[in-house]
């Protein structure tokens, strides 16, 4: 008789709510330029010079690591919301955003077992990919992204490119309606073989945008820096 | 056939007794399994081992929850060997799609769908202010007398309420959670809905699966994925409407899947109905098993001992009747009949068999056969029956229905057993052949018991092995665990481990039960016991979940209800507050909702937290059904899910009513305990009383005589239990019980010899090995309850056999009794 209420049964009410805002959007995802249908890549052809340069370095790089600004556009909000932090990333280990320039800093980590939010003190709030399955599809797209998968990235996104080596433009509409709902359409700027900015494009023309500083490629992480801006071992 | 060794009066001849006997055995089997329908009344819950009126609350709360939505659960999981990495979702659907659509099934749950997700986050999303406003008030205010010290008013500035609320909003658009909530921010500005989020811990989230293709999936620690189906029955599953139409609705599923979507599907499920089904057949067949091997050994020893087939098929005949009959008497008292009873039952024919063995070993040495023979010794059969009877009756006095039924069975199968016996056996043509073999050394009855020389070294002895016993006997631990008296199998368990796994359901979190006499009683008590779990909570891997920490206290209610009627200005502090950072005009659904509710606040009467209830089943999947019940009359309970760490630091007071942990193991255990206490007492009293009619009967020496013999034979076996570091209890007081019982028999025959001491001792010794088989045999079982009482009775047989030995050579051979 024992054990009866599953403890899992309330989390089936968090999941609910956890997935609540992206169920309910209705309007369509605000637009760009890259997204003329010119522009979509065919995934059964190779792939532009250019694209394939940034991804073979991606491919190629183990680490990395940025400064940016992030700004938020809300339509509720009368001015935009400017954050800064380090970007982080780690083939083995994902991806950490670690927002510093604002009043409470925070961690954001993506990678394959899901979203951790971790708070300074030690608090953190984790969105497992297990209770959220819409979240595998959105961190398959970023991670794959940051691999240089540019054919895995085929399987969750249509693929849009324009520009030239110097100041080039590649946009993703990603095909799951639940992540395309939650993350809109996303657009990514670079020049050469480096990422520039990476932008959010949501309906009522709220948008995120992401401007990356000056990339240092390839740092080593110490077991320590793994440990606070990834998952590591908790 | 000589006339002399019948008896004279013959009102049947021997074909028509045998075939009186043979017409009672089989109406007897008619009317058990036809009329009576015996094996579907055989009970395998051990709850069913308390009484229905069992006066503790705890498990009374406890029966009814097990008889309710609880016990009727039932847990699926489909796997495909030929893809054991891919969960079969398409064959999961069509399963469930026909388990739906059969009316042994009253819910079916594959998955929390996006439909479902999005019926539920309405139904909360619509009532956010009745359910979330309340405790951001209380939590608001807190912090305003934080922030303003103990000078501060007691209840937050209008003002600084909605410059802490627009603040809050400004911080919470810099976190992740932001990008996403947009949407719902205009119509909750207050942040009400991600405030009843953070209820919910990471480890909350621990899963009882994922969703992929329309079904719930889940990867088992075996590496195969499974499809999920969560169902509940519309019958009891500890009955048949709650077994035979839901395995055959299972088979037929099953069997649809393979036709469609392979061979290779396979289902696996658990619940209690397939937990019943399975126990009652593994215990049933184990105990027939062991019953069968227990019986031949025992007929082989008589085959070697009478060298005769037929003479076991007459010994055999009045047994069964009687044991059968018994039975019926026994179904006809209760309605259902606990497996441990009944098993305690088939051993009953090994003691019926001591008058057959005793009467026909007397038979072989009398002139006039079995009449004289039956004659002769009809005092101490009568008075060993007596013994065992009264022992055992003294059982029925007790309220626990195990003990009840055993009581009942067997005393009435011993009754019935001697009575057959005597009527029977006089008329049974092929045990009259005579081998008298006259000449033992005669021996009055009325002898008395003369110990001469023997006195003191006798003495010295019986003193020796008493204190011996008396030093190993005081380590004996005393101990009742209801787990043991369960005959489920260990593989059913790990199945049932498995599957509940799958489902998030075997996770280190104990779940409680708060009653009430209706919701609002429940609720109120929970609020209690959150503040327990709260003040006992002292680390953040402490933690609990119910709907009481979703919902407002009442407390909580009035405090908001009464400061938004006295501050009716909040609404336009709020919006000022909004509009230095945002468009306060982008929050218009907030407003028509805040205009609504206020107007509710200020008109309507005050309700109850179970009010906010209404409608939520409706949108409820399945699994979150068991947040809360009132389907019992008069007793409503709500569900706590508390973490291991937290539930073991928790005051025993705090798990008593109306907070019911459903893990009921330790008050029954206590409850058991009770009634082993009463138990050794009534049996004690009746014992005891036996030994006085004994005494009467047979004389202060001669008495003592047949009492020391089983009464040294339990110390002794007390002794040996407590140097194997055994753990003693309710069952073994019954096993002793019975054992003192047999014991006292063979030292009632030994004392009372009559003309025949070396018959006498033949036939203790053959009765005595035959039940040291029977008993040997069935200790063997795998069923815990069974093996106790077998071999708690094999070491007092084994004793017995002993202390008898010794006391023919020592006494009754030399005529000293």
């Amino acid at each position: 008789m024992k054990k009866s209420v599953p403890a899992a049964l309330f989390l089936a009410l968090a999941c609910a709510f956890a997935g609540t805002p992206t169920a309910l959007r209705a309007d369509p995802p605000a637009s760009a330029p890259v997204f003329a249908p010119a522009n979509q890549l065919n995934p059964g052809k190779p792939l532009p010079f250019t694209l394939r340069q940034v991804f073979h370095r991606l491919e190629h790089d183990r680490t990395e690591q940025f400064p940016f600004t992030e700004v938020r556009t809300f339509a509720i909000s009368k001015n935009p919301l400017r954050q800064t932090g380090t970007l982080r990333t780690g083939k083995e280990y994902g991806l950490s955003l670690s927002y510093e320039g604002t009043a409470k800093p925070h961690i954001i980590i993506v990678d394959d077992k899901g979203l951790i939010d971790r708070q300074p003190g030690g608090g953190e709030r984790q969105v497992t990919i297990a209770d959220h399955p819409e979240l595998a599809a959105l961190t398959d797209l970023y991670l794959n992204l940051l691999r240089g998968n540019a054919a895995k990235l085929f399987d969750y996104a249509d693929v849009y490119f324009t520009g030239t080596a110097q100041a080039w433009e590649l946009g993703l509409v990603p095909h799951d309606a639940a992540v395309a709902k939650r993350a809109g359409k996303v657009v990514i700027n670079g020049g050469g073989h480096y990422v520039t900015r990476l932008e959010n494009l949501l309906p009522n023309g709220e948008k995120r945008t992401l401007e990356l500083g000056k990339v240092e490629r390839n740092p080593k992480f110490a077991p320590e820096v793994v440990q606070a801006f990834f998952r590591g071992q908790s | 056939m000589p006339t002399d060794e019948l008896p004279t009066a013959r009102p049947l001849a021997p074909w028509r007794a045998t075939a009186v006997l043979l017409f009672l055995l089989v109406a007897g089997g008619v009317i058990l399994f036809r009329v009576q329908n015996a094996p579907k009344r055989i009970s395998v819950d051990v709850l069913e081992l308390l009484p229905r009126d069992e006066q503790d609350p705890t498990i009374r709360l406890a029966r009814q929850t097990v008889s309710g939505r609880f016990g009727r659960t039932l847990y699926v999981a489909l796997h495909d060997t030929a893809h054991p990495d891919k969960a079969p979702v398409e064959a999961a659907a069509l399963v469930a799609g026909e388990l739906r659509a059969n009316p042994a099934f009253a819910d079916v749950f594959t998955g929390l769908d996006p439909a479902a997700k999005d019926r539920l986050q309405q139904w909360f999303l619509d009532r956010r202010l009745a359910l979330r406003l309340p405790a951001w008030f209380d939590a608001m205010t807190a912090r305003w007398r934080k922030e303003k010290g103990p000078n501060a008013s007691a209840e937050p500035d209008s003002a600084w309420l909605a410059a802490a609320a627009a603040a809050d909003l400004g911080e919470f658009q810099n976190t992740s959670d932001a990008l996403a909530y947009q949407e719902r921010l205009p119509s909750d500005p207050l942040l009400l809905i991600p405030g009843l989020l953070s209820v919910f811990g990471s480890q909350d989230k621990a899963t009882a699966g994922s969703m992929a293709g329309g079904a719930l999936v889940k990867k088992g620690p075996d590496g195969i994925t499974y499809a999920l189906i969560q169902a509940e029955t519309r019958g009891s599953q500890m009955e048949e409407a709650g077994q035979t139409p839901v395995f055959a609705a299972l088979d037929k599923g099953l069997a649809d899947a393979r036709a469609k979507y392979g061979p290779g599907v396979s289902l696996r499920f658990t619940g209690v109905n397939k937990f019943a089904s399975e126990t009652r057949e593994h215990g049933l067949k184990e105990v027939s098993i062991l019953t069968w091997i227990s019986l031949g050994l025992s007929f082989a020893l008589l085959l070697f001992a009478f060298r005769r087939v037929v003479v076991f098929a007459y010994l055999l005949l009045p047994i069964l009747t009687a044991t059968l009959w018994s039975l019926e008497i026994c179904f006809a008292f209760f309605d259902r009949v606990i497996v441990v009873a009944l098993t305690f039952i088939t051993v009953l024919v090994g003691v019926a068999l001591d008058y057959g063995i005793y009467a026909l070993v007397h038979a072989r040495q009398t002139a006039g056969g079995l009449a004289r023979a039956l004659k002769e010794i009809r005092l101490p059969l009568v008075a060993g029956c007596l013994t065992s009877v009264g022992g055992f009756v003294f059982m029925t006095l007790t309220n626990l229905p195990m003990l009840q039924q055993m009581g009942l069975a067997v005393a009435l199968g011993l009754v019935f057993s001697l009575g057959i016996d005597f009527l029977y056996l006089p008329w049974v043509p092929a045990l009259r052949a005579a081998d008298q073999k006259q000449g033992e050394v005669s021996n009055a009855s009325g002898r008395r018991l003369e110990l001469g020389g023997m006195r003191f070294p006798l003495l010295a002895l019986v003193s020796l092995l008493v204190a011996s016993g008396l030093v190993f006997a005081a380590r004996l631990h005393w101990s009742d665990d209801i787990r043991t008296l369960s005959v489920m199998s260990p593989a059913l368990q790990d199945e049932q481990t498995f599957l509940r796994g799958l489902f998030g359901v075997e996770s280190k979190q104990h779940p409680v039960l708060t009653f009430g006499a209706n919701l609002d009683e429940a609720f109120a008590n929970l609020e209690k016991f959150n503040a327990t779990l709260s003040s006992t909570a002292t680390d953040p891997a402490d933690r609990f979940i119910n709907l009481g920490r979703l919902f407002p206290t009442a407390g909580q209610a009035a405090r908001c209800r009464e400061y938004f009627r006295s501050h009716p200005r909040f609404a336009d502090d709020l919006r000022a507050a909004l509009d230095k950072d945002f468009n306060a005009d982008a929050f218009a659904p907030f407003w028509t909702d805040w205009e609504t509710w206020r107007r509710a606040n200020d008109h309507d009467a005050a309700t109850g937290p179970a009010a906010l209830l209404s409608g939520l089943r409706e949108v409820l999947p399945l699994p979150l059904q068991f947040l809360w019940s009132e389907e019992q009359p008069g007793s409503a309970w709500l569900a706590t899910t508390v973490s291991d760490g937290l539930y073991n630091k928790l005051p025993p007071a705090a798990l008593t009513a109306p907070n019911t942990p459903i893990d009921q193991t330790q008050t029954i255990n206590a409850a058991l305990r009770r009634y082993r206490l009463a138990a050794s007492q009534r049996a004690g009293i009746g014992l005891a009383l036996i030994a006085v009619a004994v005494l009467a009967i047979y004389g202060w020496r001669r008495g003592v005589f047949m009492l020391v013999i089983p009464a040294l034979s339990i110390l002794l076996t007390l002794a040996v239990l407590g140097w194997m570091g055994q753990t003693l209890g309710l069952l073994h007081v019954v096993a002793l019980l019975l054992g003192f019982c047999l014991a006292s028999d063979y030292s009632i025959f030994l004392g009372s010899p009559g003309e025949l001491p070396r018959s006498t001792h033949r036939a203790i010794l053959l009765a005595a090995s035959t039940a040291l088989l029977s008993f040997g045999v069935l200790s063997f079982s795998k069923i815990e309850a069974l093996k106790d009482i077998c071999l708690t009775v094999t070491l007092v047989i084994a004793f017995v056999l002993v202390f008898c030995e010794a006391g023919y050579r020592l006494f009754v051979r030399r005529g000293a009794v």
